[in-house]
């Protein structure tokens, strides 16, 4: 959609480097006149029930049945790709520096922060494994597991996509991603594989023949499923 | 005679119910938005649905089309659920004894206060059994890939089941403009099936929204 | 949290507010008590104040009963949200409430005639229950309101659908 006056976020107009604006009203423009709702970062947003997710599952399982899964992943991967793209320009706007050279912590908590608000859910990122090529997220309340409920599978494979596509942007190098513990196989929280295709293949195969999340992280510490 | 203090039963005045400030709530603690309810929002924002088309048309190319439509179809059947339940439960009476001018605005302001832009509906052509539905400023044909064809098969799934649950008579929708391919709104018509059935040729034939309802209105 | 008193803590890198600040602060505190007061009777006298309207717009208005209590809750919608407006000294909140839905009701039920009606008896009952300095105080948002009822732009009429 094209911004025009109407549309664009008139609060972060005003006070562009505002960085404390995470909270709905702040984050969110909404302007009842046309149906719209703006955010922050000038990107359009429509609120949606939990039926929205159903209703997007259910749509493609009723006409691709189990290929829905690998669906959803490319529909994560693309909305990664798109996402990192308007991350890089709205993260150099803000802090007036390259996300190249920002400390990497700081990078990942700012790309999260409109997730936040957009009702997404918490994460938590283990990177102590990075230097062996594969790290760890966390999600508390995702919102396709919470939707779904206890249905004994990994279900967020539209969050895989997404971590997959943007690392794979930001990093530059083909990186894939995988849900190796999910609320809806009865956790607390969803835990993703983030890593090198090889190592996400071996770690999808491992998960077929029935290993847990703690399986597959002490195997892969061990150096198992390839460089 | 009118008794003020008789319409004002336990105090209540049912009014705008999806009231933008009142309907949504935040809170980034915990990452979640919700309704006034306390049942759980999502923002999905533009680049998610561009992707939601991009992803779908690599994996299923032109069937894409009936794709988003059946997702559509999902979505709207559990919103009019929700819908008459949320409306049930503040207005504190069976949906049947609300008038349906309560009814319709609620639903239209339901479907701004999401961001889904203004849904209008258009009574012209209802002797002939035909209703219309005009949607202006749709997030989702705006994200749509631009070009020829009609892309809002996520909202004509979603008001086919919408309706069709409402009057209680298996309806059909058909879209006649769209804003992908650069008409100023999008219009459906919904109807039966059967009086539907030469709409998808006159739009692909280029014909517009007012020459396509001559010509279905004419054929009776 | 007024959207006046909003705009204050909005600026990111101001530490302290400055005089102009402080003194829209002042005296939106200092009017406090008058706000409440008014807001006070409007909620205890709300039928007190509407009765003799309905009767009024029943009696010498020669209006049908059903109308009369479609303008009446109108009139009741409108108040309330007025005095809270009135208590945050925040105009917006009466069109955050009602667009997009009072003026719809109000073509719907056609009330229009009488709803100006309603509004005038309003007013001469407000000037009988509080003084000019606290009319004043909720007057903005009554005019907010009933302009935004009796705005006129074309919208589709849903009565009689289906």
């Amino acid at each position: 959609m094209i911004m025009t006056t109407e549309n664009a976020h008139r609060l972060h107009k005003k006070f562009p480097k505002k960085h404390n604006h995470y909270a709905l009203r702040d984050f969110f423009q909404f302007n009842g006149d046309y149906g719209t709702i703006t955010d922050w970062n000038d990107t359009r947003n429509v609120l949606t029930s939990e039926d929205f997710i159903i209703g997007l599952l259910e749509g493609l399982q009723e006409e691709v049945g189990d290929a829905s899964a690998a669906i959803m992943y490319t529909v994560g991967l693309e909305w990664g790709k798109h996402d990192s793209l308007i991350f890089e320009a709205w993260f150099e706007r803000e802090f007036g520096m390259s996300p190249r050279r920002a400390n990497l912590m700081f990078l990942l908590e700012t790309w999260w922060w409109p997730f936040i608000s957009q009702g997404w859910g918490r994460w938590e990122v283990d990177m102590s494994d990075r230097k062996q090529g594969f790290m760890f997220i966390n999600v508390f309340d995702s919102a396709v597991a919470r939707t779904l409920g206890d249905v004994g599978k990994p279900v967020c494979h539209l969050y895989a996509g997404l971590f997959a596509g943007f690392f794979t942007e930001m990093v530059r190098k083909q990186l894939s991603c995988i849900e190796i513990q999910c609320y809806s196989m009865g956790e607390t929280y969803c835990k993703f594989l983030l890593g090198g295709r090889e190592r996400i293949d071996a770690a999808s195969f491992w998960m077929n023949e029935g290993a847990n999340a703690r399986d597959i992280e002490k195997r892969l510490r061990a150096g198992e499923g390839g460089e | 005679m009118v008794s003020v203090a008789d319409l004002l039963t336990d105090g209540r005045l049912p009014g705008n119910y999806f009231a933008q400030d009142l309907y949504v709530r935040g809170s980034t603690e915990l990452g979640l938005l919700e309704n006034r309810r306390g049942d759980r929002l999502l923002a999905i924002p533009n680049p998610l649905l561009q992707a939601i088309y991009s992803g779908l048309d690599k994996e299923t190319g032109q069937a894409s089309h009936l794709v988003l439509y059946n997702c559509g179809r999902w979505w709207g059947k559990n919103f009019y659920a929700r819908f008459c339940e949320e409306l049930a439960d503040y207005y504190k009476q069976p949906l049947a004894n609300l008038s349906m001018a309560e009814f319709l605005q609620s639903f239209q302001q339901c479907w701004k206060t999401h961001g889904w832009g203004q849904i209008h509906l258009d009574i012209t052509y209802r002797d002939r059994g035909f209703l219309g539905v005009e949607i202006w400023h749709s997030p989702f044909t705006a994200a749509a890939p631009q070009g020829q064809k009609p892309a809002g098969d996520l909202e004509r799934g979603i008001v086919e089941i919408f309706f069709t649950q409402l009057t209680g008579r298996e309806l059909r929708c058909a879209q006649t403009s769209c804003t992908a391919k650069s008409d100023d709104c999008n219009r459906f018509i919904l109807g039966l099936e059967k009086r539907l059935a030469p709409v998808d040729a006159m739009v692909a034939s280029g014909q517009a929204h007012q020459a396509i309802m001559q010509t279905l209105v004419q054929q009776g | 949290m007024t959207f006046k008193l909003d705009t204050l803590f909005d600026e990111p890198d101001k530490h302290y507010l400055d005089a102009n600040d402080l003194s829209t602060l002042s005296q939106y505190v200092s009017s406090i008590p008058e706000r409440m007061a008014v807001y006070r009777t409007l909620r205890d006298q709300e039928v007190a104040v509407m009765q003799p309207i309905a009767d009024a717009l029943q009696q010498q208005g020669g209006h049908a009963e059903a109308l009369v209590e479609r303008s009446v809750r109108n009139g009741l919608m409108v108040l309330r949200y007025a005095a809270m407006a009135m208590l945050l000294d925040d105009d917006a909140f009466v069109e955050d409430r009602l667009q997009g839905w009072l003026p719809e009701m109000v073509k719907a039920y056609e009330t229009q005639a009488i709803d100006q009606q309603l509004f005038q008896l309003l007013n001469r009952q407000l000037s009988k229950l509080f003084s000019p300095a606290q009319v004043n105080l909720i007057k903005p948002s009554l005019e907010k309101a009933q302009s935004l009822m009796l705005d006129t732009r074309e919208t589709v009429t849903l009565a009689g659908l289906l």
